[in-house]
């Protein structure tokens, strides 16, 4: 037999080496240039913090074409920057640019002190909060929910139990029928011992979900993609956006192990959601409760929520306008993609317009004049109330140690003190959003 | 010392000339002790004698040898030997030549066994039992130690089923002999943090197998991956095709590496290998936590469990003041 590796080409593949070698000695001075990799820049502010938790209100870029405000809710798995990765890739500031009132919910970094947050803690507790400051903040009766992967599990979930506070649902790959053998981490997941993972841990680190996200394609995501980097290492730009994915994807919050336990056990590997016997607190979960407008989106080329988990929800809820968007990409093209700018972030804007209630809008739901109430019942409450107080400041200084991450502070600052970035037009040409080569393998391996 | 008869010998020669250089002393010091009464040895010998009443209460000299020379079981066998020589000297029924009699090997051996606990027989029975361990030892690690000698297999070639093969043969052997050391039930104060051990070893132990299983797994499927390269490029090489850039050839090492372990990754047989290596990693972990735990109890810090109860403790009481808050805005939204 031939020597296989005879075909190789000695020369060139010596000569590749040498040009690889010259672009990492460029790229190594461009890197050590860069002092901040800035992600998340929409202006915007905080209207609401919960434990680690808060609401976010982006600042309005265009005439508020849509009166009732859209609340982005992201997977508790990453951070929800990735909608507002960069100022020319930002699907955030894409629906700001078409008019619609944004708002998001920062999940936070969960604590050892949060290890008992349950999937009744976060939907009918903490969502419900959001959007009832939501609906405080824009005197608005009910609020969208748009829902991102796990995200969009909740904001269904939510929807079917709290119908009368939610005007439009709009799912991005989210997944809700968990019985589909497509995807990898459906298949790992039914035979995963998340009681042990749970009981090792408490809450459980984001580097374990990370290892899981990088087997998915494990050359492509540790090695490919690093090579591939070598080709925008002598751009400032392009390597400036590789490296904010790159931040994005090793960005990843601990999860709330009971909260994790339940949905792994339920969703994954029983499927409750989808037989209508999934239980959150002392609710029974029916999806044929969600009666509001929904748009569905799944991504077709979907790796990690596979077309078939995302899909079914149609057939599940009870509304009666019910759209079914396939976007051609994979799970995170569906934000940072040009398709994404060009057609996916435009086509939710419009739906939500055109299914958008003036009569509702503008009503201030919570903000009516309160007249006193009776004293004696109030201080009733207030009594039973007060050991409980008192035995939580008790605890305040062993357990929340770090009162600094429940609004991020950091990032709050970061969108406060900068000038408004100059917004991305929505029909821009392809070139404009046209994504990195090399970073686009690099993104796919997250919820 | 090569073993106990060379020590015993060396020994009782020393022991002997000791003695003849006493028995020498003695005769002529005792012979001439009426006129020597400002000799030395008198003189020392009348104060060992007052210090020490022998006769009228043996045990209460003895007691008080043991007392003042900070007790010890030595000592007093060490006086118990003496104690027959003193008392002649003081009855004066001391025949210096029968001192002769301390010299005899024999009884002097036999003394000293007593006095140092020097048991023949415990000797000869801790020889057996040596014997015995040795044997043990040797029935426990020889199975494990020789599965390890496999003359067709070499840790230095490159041969994932083999090596696999090889160290589970070993866990196997190592598990059935001295790896059962690890389940005999711990004895004594320290019992629960012994038994926390043997667990955690075994937990270790476990997750060393299940991750061995798992990397001969990956192993294997990278040696796949690579035949495939080859074979393509073997077949690129009979086609004449050539690799104009390197960049090619990695795209294809990449792609097929990728489809070949994603063939893989989709079999129930990774699910269930990588979850058991996993499970057995968390478990490994959880037993590991608890050994921390059990060493730090006497430092004033808290503890994991602890503070997972403060936690519970702090939860609980979050949701009892959300409900309470909210429904005090219920009563006042009532009141409105």
């Amino acid at each position: 037999m031939t020597n296989p590796f005879s075909n190789l080409d000695a020369k060139s593949a010596l000569k590749h080496f040498g040009e690889m070698n010259s672009k990492m000695l460029k790229g190594a001075t461009l890197l050590t240039d860069i002092e901040d990799i800035d992600v998340g820049t929409a202006p915007k502010e905080v209207i609401y913090t919960e434990d680690k938790l808060a609401v976010y209100h982006y600042a309005p870029d265009a005439k508020i074409a849509c009166g009732v405000p859209v609340l982005v809710v992201y997977a508790l798995v990453n951070r929800p920057y990735m909608l507002d990765i960069q100022p020319d890739r930002s699907f955030i500031r894409n629906l700001l640019s078409k008019g619609l009132d944004v708002y998001i919910i920062d999940w936070g970094y969960p604590s050892q002190a949060d290890r008992y947050l349950s999937m009744d803690d976060y939907i009918n507790g903490y969502l419900n909060n959001c959007v009832d400051a939501v609906r405080r903040d824009a005197k608005s009766d009910k609020v969208s929910l748009m829902g991102v992967c796990q995200g969009g599990t909740f904001s269904a979930i939510y929807s079917s139990l709290h119908p009368e506070k939610v005007h439009s649902l709009v799912t991005l790959v989210a997944p809700f029928d968990f019985s589909t053998d497509e995807g990898l981490l459906f298949n790992w997941s039914k035979s995963m011992d998340v009681d042990a993972l749970v009981d090792a841990y408490g809450v459980v680190p984001g580097n374990i979900l990370n290892d899981g996200f990088l087997m998915l394609m494990p050359f492509n995501l540790n090695i490919k993609k690093y090579i591939d980097m070598l080709d925008v290492m002598e751009d400032e730009e392009k390597l400036l956006n590789f490296l904010r994915m790159e931040k994005w994807i090793f960005d990843s919050p601990g999860q709330a192990g009971e909260c994790l336990r339940q949905f792994v056990k339920d969703c994954y590997q029983a499927n409750k959601l989808v037989k209508g016997t999934l239980q959150l607190g002392d609710k029974t979960v029916n999806l044929g409760k969600i009666t509001m407008p929904i748009l569905n989106i799944y991504a077709s080329g979907d790796h990690l929520v596979p077309p078939a988990a995302t899909k079914p929800l149609n057939d599940l809820v009870g509304s009666k306008d019910k759209t079914l968007y396939e976007f051609k990409g994979g799970h995170i093209g569906v934000f940072v993609g040009s398709r994404s700018q060009k057609e996916l972030a435009p086509a939710i804007s419009k739906w939500l317009i055109e299914r958008d209630a003036p009569k509702m809008a503008k009503k201030p739901a919570a903000d009516k004049p309160e007249k006193a109430p009776k004293a004696s019942t109030v201080a009733k409450a207030v009594e039973a109330a007060k050991p409980v107080i008192k035995a939580v400041e008790a605890a305040k200084p062993v357990v929340v140690a770090k009162p600094v991450e429940v609004a991020k502070p950091v990032e709050v600052a970061k969108v406060t003190t900068q000038p408004a970035a100059k917004p991305v037009e929505v029909a821009k040409p392809a070139e404009a959003v046209k994504p990195v080569v090399a970073a686009k393998p690099a993104t796919d391996n997250k919820q | 010392m090569e073993n106990p008869s060379d020590y015993f010998n060396g020994w009782m020669k020393t022991q002997q000339q000791a003695y003849s250089a006493l028995q020498n002393q003695m005769q002529s010091l005792y012979q001439n002790s009426t006129a020597a009464s400002d000799n030395p040895f008198t003189s020392w010998s009348k104060a060992v004698f007052e210090a020490f009443p022998i006769g009228a209460d043996a045990n209460l000299a003895k007691d008080v040898f043991s007392k003042s020379l900070y007790s010890n079981e030595a000592t007093q066998k060490l006086f118990e030997m003496w104690q027959p020589l003193l008392n002649a000297m003081r009855e004066k029924t001391l025949d210096p030549s029968n001192l002769s009699q301390f010299t005899d090997p024999a009884q002097t051996k036999q003394l000293f066994d007593k006095m140092f606990s020097f048991d023949t027989d415990l000797w000869t029975q801790m020889q057996k039992q040596a014997a015995q361990y040795a044997d043990l030892a040797k029935q426990n690690s020889q199975p494990w130690a020789e599965s390890m000698k496999n003359p067709s297999f070499n840790f230095s070639d490159y041969q994932p089923d083999a090596m696999a093969k090889q160290m589970e043969a070993m866990y196997a052997k190592f598990g059935d002999t001295t790896g059962k050391l690890f389940g005999v039930p711990a004895l004594g104060k320290d019992r629960e943090k012994i038994e926390q051990m043997n667990r955690f070893a075994k937990a270790m132990s476990s997750y060393a197998g299940r991750h061995l299983e798992y990397q001969q797994m990956m192993q294997k499927t990278g040696s796949e991956a690579m035949q495939s390269v080859v074979k393509i490029l073997a077949e690129k090489s009979a086609a004449g095709e050539k690799f104009e850039k390197f960049d090619d050839f990695f795209a294809l090492w990449i792609d097929t590496n990728e489809k070949t372990f994603n063939k893989l990754f989709y079999t129930e047989d990774f699910s269930a290998k990588r979850n058991a290596m996993t499970e057995a990693g968390f478990n490994t972990r959880k037993l590991y936590n608890e050994i921390l735990e059990a060493q730090l109890v006497d430092l004033p810090i808290a503890r994991r469990s602890e503070m997972d109860e403060v936690y519970k403790l702090v939860y609980d009481l979050r949701k009892q003041v959300k409900d309470l808050n909210s429904q005090i805005q219920g009563l006042k939204k009532e009141q409105m």
